[in-house]
């Protein structure tokens, strides 16, 4: 049996040789004929479908001079000029039953009428193929209506419109997922019974993870102060150790521990050894202040420390007294410091009057000292006591109030031994 | 003439708003095939380097991005037939394009090419108000033109100023800004079937799209296969198509004359059918894959297979030989080409300074119809393919798309037509209000 094979090279323009099986699309032909439609968009592709194509069965199985529609299935060619009887078929189409017909290969609908013409006689053995391209057909004929209009009816085609319009579109494939998940989600925290389950479930996902091990904190650690001001510290941190460290406000404990008045300023951190570390700086006492209700520890700002229980046991400071004293405590300082010729003498400063300053030494003796420029009166009175011994003398009161103006006061039995002085005769 | 004044009017309001969307379907709806396209507007946009579009010709500006044809259905000499069928048809066709394109069309700019058209030429003179001539003159002259009596039932479907004539001198393409005293112009015009337009429109609207601009066919295959110098020296389009043949003759860029021939492929294949006593499918298959007009001793041993589904063994299986094939259809080429023939003596084609004539259309890829043409119509004939445009398919690049594709380039550089000039101010009440302004600008 001779082979029959079509021209494969052709000018692009030429016409079809008439031995060329018009069943198989010669190569340089658009894929669209000009009788029928196609859809540019989806014609096969014929390398990948090339049982369609008419490669095997009716092509290749008739000789030179037979007729290439001898058999039942109609060429594919007669898909090409079928659009006139059946523009079905050959319009445009969506989806792969035109892509069929765009291979211009598919099995003709109508393949029944001729079917009746197989059994003529000596024509079974012409065709020894047939069988099989026959039972093929009918099985993809099967599934398929034939008679189908290809074109969309008005609904449909106002359908896609619609779709294609793109305020709808975005609104299907963005707005409506997002609407619905949104729905979704209300329904579902509407109801306060779940809303409360989901809380809890959080509650105890968020408890179990401050509550692991490694968070926690065992204690506090007060290093390097005196156990009255620790038992001080741990009386102020309100937390009952062991203790998350999530549930600790180390900002809270802080402002809690510097308004202990013997604090100064403290350092709170947590240590790898779980232990809350809290580093103190201490007040220094600088002054003993003696108000009505006892004896206090003042430091260098006048900031109150401590109460004292007695003077003795803190002698080696000065005591200050009178209203509004600790807030004057520099100046006080400032004032010891003058006075520190008669530092042994000294015995205390009373404010006075809240403005200013008495120094106290001791046999009664007072140096009053001016509101402004007290240091300086302080000074002179000191120079005066290096000339003069003013101090050891017998003088009550030292009035420098008006700087301007000293006032010396004796005492009376220094007075009384001046009168007789004067009054001794010559 | 007002009437079709204003529906034109409409029409360029709508593609302008097409233009601003930036889509604009292009629809051609022959007897034989149904041709849609979608346009994706942008007039800055320019061809890539080497793709063999040019800037030119006015194919930039626009691409096309979808296609659908379809078998036309119901549609006989390019008028519609059966109204159903046409708009199922022409449905399908758009539904295609608009899913290729993934885009919806709401503007769709039309072709006509049946309605039997005419043309007229028509002249008018008037006097420069002024010495100057400004864009009111220009409305006023075309509006002056005198126009003839075009029969009832019909419309204008083209009114194009083609030449204008400033004083004594004459071939002027823009007079605007020109001086002189007398303005004159020519205008063709071109006239249809109302009852057929109407029924495309029809077709249209109940495919809810609107219309945005409508056409002749033979103008746009024109102004698609003919080359610039073509359209610039003198020649013929000759648009073959399924049901009737357009011929349009163009001369200096412009359209001078349009007829239609109510001939075309289908009545080959009509005498095929008759002839071999098949089916019009198979005829049409025959026609394509067998067709020829010049027959060779060759021919009487190539055997045809009619083929045919018909049941009948014998019938299908009968053969004839490509003589015979040839020797019916080459008369009814000739009928056809004949007909052409004299609706070019009729509008004196013969005075042109170039007589160059080009087929185009689907039927004009009838094997050695050019040779036929040559002996009938004059020895200066080609076959003839549409412009290239961006993105068109490679399958719709054949000569069966010259309307179509001309058609693209209508849609973006539409000429310049009468409506597109303002109706002259004497029609409108504001004219005393205007002429009070001339006259307080005059004496003050």
């Amino acid at each position: 049996m001779m082979r029959f094979d079509p021209p494969i090279s052709r000018a692009p323009g030429a016409r079809p040789s008439l031995r060329a099986a018009p069943g198989r699309p010669l190569p340089g032909t658009p894929r669209v004929n000009p009788f029928g439609a196609e859809d540019y968009s989806r014609a096969p592709d014929p390398a990948r479908h090339p049982e369609r194509h008419g490669a095997r069965g009716w092509v290749a199985g008739h000789e030179p001079g037979e007729s290439v529609y001898a058999d039942d299935h109609g060429p594919a060619a007669r898909a090409v000029g079928a659009g006139h009887a059946r523009p079905a078929l050959a319009a445009h189409d969506t989806g792969p039953r035109s892509a069929r017909f765009g291979a211009r290969a598919g099995p003709d609908p109508r393949a029944s009428h001729g079917r009746a013409g197989q059994s003529a006689p000596g024509r079974a053995g012409t065709e020894p193929n047939a069988e099989v391209p026959a039972a093929r057909s009918r099985a993809r004929w099967r599934g398929r209506r034939s008679d189908r209009d290809p074109a969309p009816s008005r609904l449909t085609y106002r359908l896609n419109r619609l779709w294609l319009t793109p305020a709808v579109r975005r609104a299907v494939t963005v707005g409506l997922p997002v609407a619905l998940v949104a729905f979704c989600v209300g329904v579902v925290v509407n109801d306060p019974v779940r809303r409360d389950a989901v809380n809890a479930i959080v509650k105890d996902m968020h408890t179990a993870f401050i509550d692991r091990p490694e968070f926690r904190i065992e204690g506090v650690a007060v290093p390097g102060v005196s156990p009255e001001l620790r038992a001080a510290v741990e009386g102020r941190i309100d937390v009952a150790f062991p203790e998350s460290s999530f549930r600790v406000d180390l900002e809270e404990l802080r402002r809690a521990v510097i308004a202990i008045d013997a604090v100064a300023e403290a350092e709170l951190r947590i240590t790898g050894a779980r232990a809350l570390e809290i580093r103190l700086t201490e007040r220094e006492p600088a002054v003993v202040w003696r108000d009505r209700s006892g004896l206090h520890l003042l430091d260098a700002e006048g900031h109150r420390i401590a109460r004292l229980a007695a003077r003795h046991a803190r002698s080696d400071l000065l005591l200050i007294a009178g209203e509004g004293a600790p807030e004057h405590v520099p100046e006080a300082l400032a004032l010891l410091e003058a006075a520190a010729p008669v530092t042994e003498r000294l015995r205390g400063l009373v404010r006075v009057g809240e403005r200013r300053w008495d120094v106290v030494l001791d046999r009664d003796q007072r140096i009053l000292l001016p509101e402004s420029g007290a240091a300086a009166a302080l000074e002179r009175v000191m120079a005066l006591d290096r000339a003069q011994d003013l101090l050891a003398r017998d003088v009550a009161v030292v009035d420098l109030r008006l700087p301007a103006r000293p006032v010396l006061r004796l005492s009376e039995g220094a007075v009384e031994t001046l009168h007789s002085i004067r009054q001794m005769p010559e | 003439m007002t009437d079709p004044y204003k529906a034109q009017r409409t029409m360029r309001h709508m593609r302008r708003a097409a233009m601003q969307r930036g889509v604009i379907g292009i629809l051609d709806i022959g007897t034989f095939k149904i041709a849609a396209l979608v346009l994706r507007l942008d007039p800055s946009a320019t061809p890539a380097q080497g793709s063999g579009v040019g800037q030119l010709a006015g194919q930039a500006g626009f691409r096309v991005i979808g296609a659908g044809t379809t078998r036309s259905r119901g549609v006989r000499f390019g008028e519609v037939a059966a109204m159903s069928e046409t708009e199922r048809a022409v449905r399908t066709a758009l539904q295609a394009a608009q899913k290729m394109a993934q885009t919806r069309v709401d503007h769709v700019i039309l072709c006509a090419s049946g309605g039997g058209v005419r043309s007229y030429g028509l002249a008018g003179e008037v006097a420069l108000e002024d010495t100057t001539v400004a864009e009111d003159d220009i409305a006023r002259v075309l509006a002056a033109c005198d126009v003839p009596d075009i029969g009832d039932g019909r419309q204008v479907l083209h009114a194009q100023p083609v030449n204008f004539a400033l004083d004594h001198r004459t071939g002027l393409l823009d007079p605007r800004g020109q001086t002189g005293q007398r303005l004159a112009c020519d205008m063709h015009l071109l006239t249809v079937d109302t009852a057929a337009i109407s029924d495309l429109i029809q077709c249209l609207k109940r495919c809810d799209v609107e219309l945005a601009g409508i056409a002749s066919a033979a103008y746009v295959a024109g102004k698609s296969a003919l080359v610039e110098d073509e359209q610039e020296l003198g020649a013929a389009c000759i648009d073959i198509g399924g049901g009737s043949t357009g011929v349009s003759i163009f001369i200096k860029k412009h359209m001078i004359y349009a007829d239609s021939v109510r001939l075309g492929g289908d009545h080959v294949t009509g005498d095929i059918s008759k002839g071999l006593r098949v089916d019009f499918a198979t005829a049409e298959r025959i026609k394509t894959f067998y067709g020829g007009v010049h027959a060779t001793s060759m021919d009487d041993r190539d055997m045809i297979e009619i083929g045919g589904d018909s049941g009948d063994w014998e019938k299908d299986r009968r053969t004839v030989s490509r003589s015979e094939l040839i020797g019916i259809m080459r008369p009814r080429v000739e009928e056809i080409l004949e007909e052409v023939r004299g609706r070019l003596d009729a509008a004196g084609f013969e005075h042109l300074p170039s007589q160059q004539i080009v087929l185009t259309g689907g039927a004009s890829q009838t094997p050695g119809l050019d040779g036929l043409a040559a002996r009938i119509l004059g020895q200066q004939v080609r076959l003839g393919r549409p412009l290239r445009v961006q993105g068109l398919p490679q399958a719709a690049t054949g000569p069966a798309f010259s309307a179509a594709v001309g058609l693209c380039l209508f849609a973006a550089h539409p000429q310049d037509e009468w409506w597109d000039f303002e109706l002259p101010t004497e029609r409108y009440p504001a004219r005393s209000l205007k002429r009070a302004l001339r006259w307080f600008r005059d004496n003050w």
